[in-house]
Parts: C-alpha cells; sequence; structure tokens
C-alpha cells in the first residue's frame, strides 16, 4: 500500500493491469473527514497504510478532508461488514466511509481524481463546501409516488428544507441547482433507475450521501446499490429508527 | 379513534403509529394520501390492462403494493405483489386479476374510510 500526492498519476499507471485484470478483487474506499474533527488526512492515510501494508493498493488525498484508498481487498461477500471493518481501523474516527466495489466508471473517476489536468474534484470540493457553510440543510426525496415523498417529507421536514423530484430524468439538474446533503432515492422511476443514478450523482458530486429506497429489497439491489456508492438501503415502509441512523450518519447535517 | 391493530384485521395501522409518534393528524393525512394514491394506482393499473406491453401494469402494481405497506394491509399488499410478478401476462389475466385487486383494495379503503 503506497501513499501517492495528488494529481499524480504515477502510482496508479503502476496499478493499473492488475485493477483491470482483477477488477472484482478490488475496491475504492472513499473517506469523508467531519469538518468538526481535528484529525488530519495525513493522520488517517498514515493508520490506513499500516493497517493494509499488506495489501496492494494506493491512497492519496484529494482534499484536506477527503481521502482515496484503492485496496485490492478480495472477494467481498458483505459490504456492510467490511465498511464496518475499515472504520475500526481507523481509531477515534470522525468519519464518513464509502465502499465500493471498484468499476470501469470508478477507475475513470480515480484517474480523473488524480490527473494533472483535473478540475472536477474541485467542483465536487465546491458543492461539500457550500453544504457545510450554509446554515440550512437541503434533503432531497426523489420518488415518482406522490404518497412516498409526503410521507417521508413529513419526517425530514424537522431536518431540514426538502426538495422533492418524481422523474428520475430530472434528480442531476436538480441535484446540482439545490446541491442536497443528501438524498432518498427511489430505484424504480420513470426515464432513469435510481441504481443509474447513484454513479450519475457521484461522478458530480463524489460526497453525496445518497440512501436508496424500495419496495423490493432483493438481496441483489441492496448489494448493487452498496456497491455502486449509497450509504444505505431502506425497504418501504421505511423505519423511522432506521431514517434518523442514516441522517446522523451524514456529515453535513447539523 | 380505535386502531385495530389485530393480525386478522384489514390493516394494522402500527406502522403508522410508530412513524408518526402517535400523532394523530399526521396518521389522519397519511391515510388520506393513501387513499388518494390507491384510487389513482387503480386507474393506472386498469390502464394497463389492454396495453400490450406489461410495463404500465406492474407499475401500477408496484406502487400499490408500497402503499399497502404503510398501513399493514398485507392482503391487498401481497396481491399486488403478484399483480407485479405478472410480467409476461396476457390481458385476459390481467383482467381478471384486476377484480381481485379492486376487491383488496376497496376492503382496505372502506375500513379507512369509516375508522373514524
Amino acid at each position: 500500500m503506497i501513499i501517492a500526492d495528488k494529481k499524480n498519476e504515477a502510482g496508479l499507471i503502476a496499478l493499473a493491469p492488475s485493477i483491470k485484470n482483477n477488477m472484482h478483487e478490488w475496491q475504492i474506499v472513499k473517506i469523508n473527514i467531519s469538518p468538526k474533527s481535528a484529525m488530519l488526512p495525513q493522520a488517517v492515510m498514515k493508520q490506513l497504510q499500516t493497517q493494509y501494508r499488506e495489501y496492494e493498493g494506493m491512497i492519496y488525498a484529494i482534499s484536506p478532508r477527503k481521502i482515496v484508498m484503492l485496496a485490492r481487498l478480495g472477494l467481498i461477500d458483505n459490504y456492510a461488514t467490511m465498511k464496518t471493518e475499515l472504520e475500526s481501523k481507523i481509531p477515534n474516527h470522525n468519519c464518513r466511509v464509502l465502499l465500493r466495489k471498484m468499476s470501469a466508471i470508478g477507475l475513470r473517476q480515480v484517474q480523473i481524481d488524480l490527473s494533472a489536468k483535473n478540475n472536477s474534484m474541485e467542483l465536487a470540493e465546491g458543492l461539500y463546501e457550500q453544504r457545510v457553510a450554509r446554515k440550512d440543510n437541503i434533503i432531497m426525496i426523489a420518488d415518482d409516488d406522490s404518497f412516498i415523498r409526503k410521507s417521508l417529507n413529513m419526517l425530514l421536514s424537522a431536518s431540514g428544507d426538502i426538495t422533492e423530484i418524481d422523474d428520475g430524468a430530472n434528480v442531476i439538474k436538480s441535484y446540482l441547482q439545490c446541491n442536497p446533503d443528501m438524498v432518498f432515492l427511489d430505484i424504480h422511476m420513470p426515464n432513469k433507475t435510481g441504481l443509474d443514478l447513484i454513479s450519475e450523482i457521484l461522478e458530480v458530486d463524489s460526497d453525496a450521501c445518497i440512501v436508496m429506497l424500495s419496495a423490493d429489497s432483493q438481496k441483489d439491489n441492496i448489494v448493487l446499490a452498496l456497491e455502486s456508492g449509497a450509504i444505505g438501503f431502506l425497504t418501504k415502509p421505511p423505519s423511522k429508527n432506521k431514517i434518523q441512523e442514516y441522517i446522523s450518519q451524514c456529515l453535513t447535517i447539523t | 379513534m380505535t386502531l385495530d391493530n389485530n393480525k386478522n384485521s384489514v390493516v394494522d395501522l402500527s406502522y403508522l403509529e410508530e412513524y408518526t409518534d402517535g400523532d394523530q393528524e399526521m396518521i389522519d393525512e397519511l391515510i388520506a394520501a393513501f387513499l388518494e394514491t390507491t384510487s389513482e394506482g387503480l386507474v393506472e393499473l386498469k390502464s394497463g390492462i389492454d396495453m400490450e406491453d406489461s410495463t404500465v401494469w406492474t407499475q401500477a402494481a408496484h406502487k400499490l403494493k408500497g402503499a399497502a405497506g404503510y398501513v399493514g394491509a398485507d392482503t391487498m399488499k401481497t396481491l399486488c405483489a403478484e399483480a407485479q410478478a405478472m410480467t409476461t401476462s396476457t390481458q385476459e389475466e390481467r383482467s381478471s386479476f384486476y377484480h381481485k385487486v379492486v376487491v383488496s383494495c376497496d376492503t382496505v379503503c372502506d375500513f379507512l374510510n369509516g375508522r373514524g
């Protein structure tokens, strides 16, 4: 496990053949350090490097509060358990850890992150900074069912202003307009599914805090949502406690 | 108002009670939204009967199934799940099944309308 500098592609070039040939054994771990945390990214990177010294991979910081680790952790059966294990490797952590399966899109994002010409992460960082700086919280509910939107709105309006979307085709545009702290995203929506939208949202904002919603709680959907980068999955009707638990995981909701 | 949370009841409002912390106004509002969604969902389901493609039918059934879960209408939820699974059904099969769904939805809606 190596630590790379920001905008340094050399480390990635060395790892690229292994990643491309064994993509199913590779993962992307994103760690967002809470604005309230006194931890420095260098300290977190050192801890991770020590904990995962036996593994192939690289760690880099793309901002004072955001770290990415590419690691060949092998085949993972349960991403939720692995995420908990990762969090336990960062003592006294005040971070949000996102664990995703490596994919061609994910690898491309890493290449963009490390590219000297890159400016997309400044865009994402800008969105995150805006969320941290503003006083009000904004929560997006994307579901084509007005009943579900209403029921969630009732509960979530205590935590922030609500933006409701009923069509998958409008999610990205609305996301960039309102820059929500958190998105509750339905799987089955007209024109674009929630599962497709996870990657699209994360492409414009890798710090996005997405919780999937569905009445279909098949294991495949849950695994795919979590592997794609959602922080959680709620089966309809969702438990109030579970919703509140996810809200508490969002670093920018105050 | 008495909430009938018996397992054999048409509905089980214990979920809504927990979700709203027992706030009666919120429960009433959600039940009103449920009745509206169910009415809309049945119209969509009916329109999906005669279509060659079953997409409208399955989407409407999915929507009704989701709403049924909120009010603990298990029979309605089960029937809607079966309807949602009818992806390769014929128009005749959908038409026949539609009537079962309507009866189930009407039973739930009548119960909720008369619970006052």
